[in-house]
């Protein structure tokens, strides 16, 4: 526990990341106007660490995880990554270059049934980016896929057996072993357990963090359930429509969120203890859509501490205390009221 | 006190080329006015089967094999069953045996939507696309509400400002596809309930759905019940939404119930060990002490040629050796109101 106290290296630094797509109206594809997919997103991601992105559906962090690592380009910003003593902005790579930093770089999925080649065995699924990367070859191609697939709980008997064989839980494993075959230093896991039953999540919950400890990659964990992401992060930011609203280590942002938005999403998990009381903060209205990003605070129409500053201007992302971060002009004289009891 | 429905020794099994795959085998439990029931479960528990034998709309090969599902009117509710049908009226009798009855027939469809309806997962498959959302809601008031024909228009508009849609009339003449999630649920809501119906089944209605309007969705359901009287059949895995809503709580695994009880008794005291695998697997808001996640080891078995045995033998921890791999125990009460299918409770065999 006491290593994550020391000040870790930067492993991944974004920089005013902005996803505009257009939108074409008409017979001449006439452009009316955008959607604002990520509005200027900027955060670090430290090396070995978990960092737990929240949000709701279109929030844009699924399209957060895919700009990093270049699987769309986006319209500006950039995504600086320490590999080694260099320092490369992913955006700005040769194609060529490109493929050389995939390698250090890799994703998990939400389906485990979209996500693999019904067409692949199993030994082919793993030893792909090892092939692709060049890293390996014959024997000791075949070595290290036994390797990998002991350190996620498969058995060598699954080598050729295609994905139909296997449950969600086994695919996400056989997932997880072609993710961390090419040794990454970031792994984005996008809803990686969300489609998962209960029992088997926590299966994959432990092994993501046995790896952790074993190779030391940092995790860009992505989830809408909060008591997962709480569970398995050091840090969590918080996405609504476009942009992030806070982002602080899990227990200051669960025990003394600064953002009306962080403050009703805690109030809305349902809590699995029956005696405890419930007061639920209800959110009027329905989410902002990115096509529409409402003037000053994007969060302004439905919060109950809004005031007139927030309908004109957009709050600044500011350090407010160590380590917490928070986009909203009122969060110092707010009192929001966190997940814990207080008494 | 008053009983809706009454499942006795449920069982609905599917004819495989591999064998008979036991969905549900001998699942009891009784739904009453006003109260809710959370059915817990994992893929392949058969909850989502049970509920769907009440409707008589399991899909081929399944059939219902054994058991009873009575459902329990009063006399005015009867006849007002029978006079959409072309059967006589069943005398005195004030159940009707939802299993045995024909599943194509004018009973059933003059129940389904009137007496029981059920809401799903994913709204957008459970929508007609081609339809707008109004000609859906007013095709079951004309179906099921003849006599007011008329109003059905009105009673849309009544319907959907009740689910706190915030503009019934926009709403009313939209597809599907042009709803959010939220308000295709809220919509789907709306039509489950535009005939009053006794007895509600949600079947993991929120799941698919951000937990802000999760929340909004269940506060919804328990003010409709309230107001309506409903008895509601909740199936979910998520312990929260349980708490939350529930009164009673069943756990089902591979096609039995396992564990029942008020909420309280089996989310606080569970009996089963697979309840209290579940219980310590999944993460909760505000574990402060980190807790590490106790996993179930292995998955969940197919139930087709399943021997003798306790259907979570292989992954208990308890599990006593020469008992447990060879008989079936039986679903015993052990406090009151508070069952148990487990051979470290009780040496009752099934």
């Amino acid at each position: 526990m006491s290593t994550k106290h020391k000040k870790k290296p930067v492993l991944l630094e974004i920089n005013n990341l902005k996803m505009y797509f257009p939108i074409e109206k008409g017979l001449m594809k006439r452009v009316t106007g955008y959607v604002k997919a990520l509005d200027g997103i900027s955060f670090q991601i430290m090396e070995g660490e978990t960092l737990g992105l929240v949000g709701e559906s279109g929030c844009g962090k699924t399209t957060l995880g895919r700009c990093i690592l270049r699987a769309m380009e986006p319209t500006g910003g950039t995504v600086n990554f320490n590999i080694g003593t260099k320092t490369v902005d992913v955006l700005k790579l040769t194609s060529k270059s490109l493929r050389k930093v995939r390698k250090d770089m890799q994703m998990i999925f939400q389906d485990p049934y979209s996500s693999l080649d019904p067409r692949m065995t199993v030994l082919d699924i793993i030893k792909e980016p090892l092939e692709i990367g060049k890293l390996a070859h014959g024997e000791d191609l075949k070595n290290r896929v036994k390797k990998l697939m002991n350190l996620v709980g498969l058995e060598l008997k699954h080598l050729n057996r295609f994905p139909n064989a296997f449950s969600g839980g086994q695919r996400q494993r056989i997932g997880i072993a072609r993710a961390i075959a090419t040794n990454p230093n970031l792994i984005i896991c996008d809803e990686a357990v969300s489609a998962l039953d209960v029992s088997v999540q926590a299966q994959i919950l432990n092994l993501l963090q046995e790896l952790q400890s074993e190779i030391g990659m940092a995790y860009l964990f992505i989830s809408h359930d909060l008591s997962v992401v709480e569970y398995i992060s050091d840090r969590i930011a918080v996405m609504y429509v476009g942009g992030l609203v806070e982002l602080a280590k899990s227990e200051d942002l669960f025990r003394n969120p600064k953002h009306p938005y962080t403050e009703a999403l805690l109030s809305a998990v349902p809590n699995p203890d029956p005696d405890a009381k419930r007061s639920r903060i209800h959110l009027k209205g329905e989410v902002s859509n990115t096509a529409n990003v409402p003037t000053g605070c994007s969060f302004h129409p439905r919060c109950k501490y809004a005031q007139q500053k927030c309908f004109s201007e957009k709050p600044k992302w500011k350090e407010i205390r160590q380590e917490h971060y928070v986009a909203c002009h009122f969060s110092s004289g707010l009192d929001l009221k966190g997940v814990y009891k207080t008494s | 006190m008053s009983e809706i429905l009454s499942v006795e020794d449920l069982g609905v099994f599917f004819s495989l080329d591999q064998g008979t795959l036991k969905a549900v085998d001998g699942v009891n439990y009784t739904l009453e006015a006003g109260k809710t029931i959370g059915i817990i479960g994992e893929s392949g528990s058969g909850k989502s089967v049970s509920a769907q034998a009440i409707m008589r709309i399991v899909p081929k090969p399944g059939k219902i094999t054994k058991g009873r599902i009575l459902l329990i009117q009063t006399q005015q509710e009867m006849m007002n069953l029978y006079k959409m049908t072309s059967l006589p009226l069943p005398g005195k009798d004030l159940t009707i045996d939802l299993a045995s009855i024909n599943p194509h027939g004018d009973l059933i469809r003059a129940i389904r939507g009137k007496v029981i309806s059920m809401i799903f997962q994913e709204p957008m498959t459970s929508f007609s696309p081609v339809h707008t959302v109004g000609n859906q809601i007013m095709e079951a008031i004309i179906l099921h509400r003849p006599s007011e024909k008329k109003q059905a228009r009105e009673i849309t508009l009544d319907m959907l400002d009740r689910v706190q849609i915030s503009n019934p009339s926009q709403t009313i003449d939209e597809y599907p596809y042009q709803l959010s999630g939220g308000m295709r649920q809220r919509a789907m809501i709306a039509m489950a309930l535009s005939c009053n119906p006794s007895l509600l089944i949600a079947d993991e209605p929120t799941t698919a759905l951000d937990v802000t309007v999760q929340a909004q969705i269940i506060d919804l359901i328990k003010e409709l019940q309230q107001q309506y009287g409903m008895a509601i059949q909740y199936i979910t895995h998520d312990l929260g939404v349980i708490a939350e809503i529930t009164e009673n709580v069943a756990v089902m695994y591979l096609g039995r119930i396992v564990e029942s009880g008020t909420t309280k008794q089996v989310l606080k005291t569970p009996l089963h060990p697979y309840t209290k695998g579940l219980l310590n697997s999944m993460p909760r808001l505000g574990n402060m002490k980190k807790k590490k996640l106790k996993a179930i080891p292995g998955n969940v078995p197919i139930p087709i040629n399943f021997p003798k045995k306790c259907g979570f033998n292989d992954r208990c921890s308890e599990a006593i050796k020469g008992k447990c791999e060879k008989n079936i125990p039986a679903l015993v009460e052990i406090e009151k109101g508070h069952k148990t299918r487990c051979f470290l409770h009780s040496n009752e065999m099934d």
